[in-house]
């Protein structure tokens, strides 16, 4: 070895000593990272039909469409499905809401065919959108890993993210961004901060089991939440940080939400929580999440079920859980195509049920 | 998979040679989890360390690199380079839809990675200088662009301080050949030092 040689090797010793390397990734995580499964009982145990839902918000601040569709699923396809995604997105983007079709594309287990019509008038507003879909079973013949979606809402500081595998399907608002949004709108924002950390040392990655399973829904509803006074949901902070335990009503000023809701484990009915978002000027929170009514009931398994009633973009959606809060087990989706939008009215749950599926009344 | 000596093994026989097939999903798989710490590395070191965010990068990397299938791809050398390529993208992506664009994101700095090189294998590295966090930024930068197998024989041997004679064990080589991929692996990264680009870090 030459002197060159020899100093090279103690300098990167030197190297090696004083400069630190990022954490590595765990397993579980790099598993995740292609779908794989950290669930494989589950997957074995959950063969029983899910539906599971995305909801997309806009693209961009103007576009607050919201488009809904449902897909049967039983278990995954990694390529197809995230073909299926990436091209919705990419025809979404492109055409800013018009007309995507897929025909006969086979996705976990079923054959899909899928048309939205969606239509988006000159200031950016959803004018009406309509998804049918036509599904049936095809031949199946092996075990696939899980896969995961993402859309990313760009220009905003927020992400939306689809999470779907064998062993469940959720989605959340990404949490990475929210301590930028405490420093820039509360500066105090100690009472977060273990959330925020936790956060960013990857517990929302892991979310059904680090944040105690059901707090999946609360992390995505405290980024909305954390637009407002922080002060208005310290319990519901303290509960996702106790990993849930328990959530309290909360009146806020001027009847602007309501939450409500109480520990999980175990009991059933008398657990429900309920808030309504009346939005704020937020640009893109405003216009996906203004006059939309979230209910979440909660029996004694976890979260049975979620209903959004988003009045704004004319839509509901309702989902439905078995066996664990990530285990959708019926989505519904009910698609208002010529519901006039009326600010602040709600959606009769009566009109609703006259509604089928795809957007076309009985 | 049809790898680059099948294509020139069916041109030697008269055969019009094949375009590269995609990669098959198992293939892909495959080199994309062999080179997976590698390129989180390559993506938290440019995201300023938020693990949280590179956490969905990578998944968003491998939704990008399973979309497009690994089309072109032939070897699993040209897959990681182009796997990293792709997550170059998506870092710069990021960087663009922040709110506040530039907010603790890692510079490259031609000036100072240079320096380094120049006296990496010339005088002992003062320990001032690999204090400073631009030159440690360098270094990271510089090391993340390295092959995973490279990154992570450095990591071991000099971040880590395992023996030779373990790595070499456990992956099957001789001990002499262990010295060699590092004596290689130093020279890549004093060399990406010499030349970083000063846009490499997003």
């Amino acid at each position: 070895m030459t002197r060159d040689e020899r100093m090279l090797e103690r300098n990167f010793d030197r190297i090696g000593h004083q400069v630190p390397l990022p954490a590595e990734p765990s397993d579980e995580q790099v598993a995740r990272w292609t779908g794989g499964s950290s669930g494989g009982a589950t997957r074995r145990r959950n063969r029983t039909m899910l539906r599971k839902l995305f909801v997309t918000g806009g693209f961009g601040i103007a576009a607050a469409a919201a488009i809904v569709f449902t897909m049967l699923a039983q278990s995954p396809s990694v390529a197809s499905a995230a073909q299926i995604f990436a091209e919705a997105r990419s025809a979404i983007e492109r055409l800013r809401l018009a007309r995507i079709e897929f025909r006969d594309v086979v996705w976990k287990h079923y054959r899909l065919n899928l048309t939205a019509h969606v239509a988006m008038n000159e200031s950016g507003e959803l004018e009406s959108a309509r998804i049918q879909t036509r599904n049936e079973n095809v031949p199946f013949g092996y075990d696939e890993p899980d896969f995961s979606i993402q859309w990313d809402m760009e220009g905003s500081d927020h992400e939306h993210t689809f999470v779907s595998s064998p062993t469940g399907a959720w989605s959340y608002l990404k949490l990475t961004r929210l301590a930028e949004d405490f420093a820039e709108r509360n500066p105090d924002a100690n009472l977060l901060a273990p959330l925020v950390e936790a956060a960013k040392a990857g517990a929302y990655v892991d979310r059904q089991r680090r944040l105690g399973g059901k707090a999946v829904w609360f992390t995505a509803n405290l980024n909305v939440i954390g637009l407002a006074d922080r002060e208005k949901f310290s319990k519901l902070v303290r509960a996702v940080e106790q990993k849930a335990a328990v959530i309290e009503v909360e009146h806020l000023d001027g009847g602007r939400m309501v939450l409500r809701a109480s520990d999980y484990q175990g009991r059933t009915g008398e657990v429900f929580q309920l808030f309504t978002w009346q939005g704020r000027q937020d640009d893109l929170i405003d216009e996906i999440f203004s006059k939309a009514i979230f209910e979440v009931t909660i029996g004694k398994d976890g979260i049975e079920k979620i209903r959004i009633t988003n009045v704004a973009h004319g839509g509901e959606i309702e989902a439905s859980f078995d066996e664990r809060i990530n285990d959708f087990d019926a989505t519904r989706l009910m698609q208002v195509e010529e519901m006039k939008r009326v600010p602040g009215e709600v959606i009769s749950a009566e009109l609703l049920r006259k509604l089928k599926p795809g957007g076309r009344k009985e | 998979m049809l790898f680059q000596g099948d294509i020139e093994s069916r041109a030697a026989d008269g055969n019009p040679p094949l375009p590269p097939a995609p990669m098959k999903h198992a293939d892909l798989l495959a080199v994309f989890q062999a080179a997976a710490r590698g390129l989180y590395r390559y993506v938290v070191v440019r995201l300023d360390h938020d693990h949280a965010a590179a956490d969905d990068l990578m998944q968003q990397l491998w939704l990008e690199i399973s979309r497009d299938a690994g089309s072109g791809i032939s070897a699993a050398g040209d897959a990681e380079a182009w796997m990293r390529g792709v997550a170059r993208n998506l870092v710069r992506r990021y960087w663009r839809t922040l709110t506040r664009p530039g907010r603790g994101r890692p510079m490259a700095d031609a000036a100072i990675a240079a320096e380094l090189a120049e006296v990496l294998d010339r005088e002992e590295l003062p320990s001032e200088f690999l204090q400073r966090s631009e030159t440690r930024e360098q270094i990271l930068l510089a090391l993340t662009l390295l092959p995973a197998d490279d990154q992570d024989l450095l990591i071991r041997t000099h971040f880590r301080g395992e023996r030779q004679d373990d790595i070499a064990r456990e992956l099957n080589i001789t001990v002499r050949a262990v010295e060699g991929r590092l004596y290689r692996a130093r020279r890549a990264m004093r060399d990406l030092l010499s030349h970083l680009d000063p846009n490499e870090a997003s």
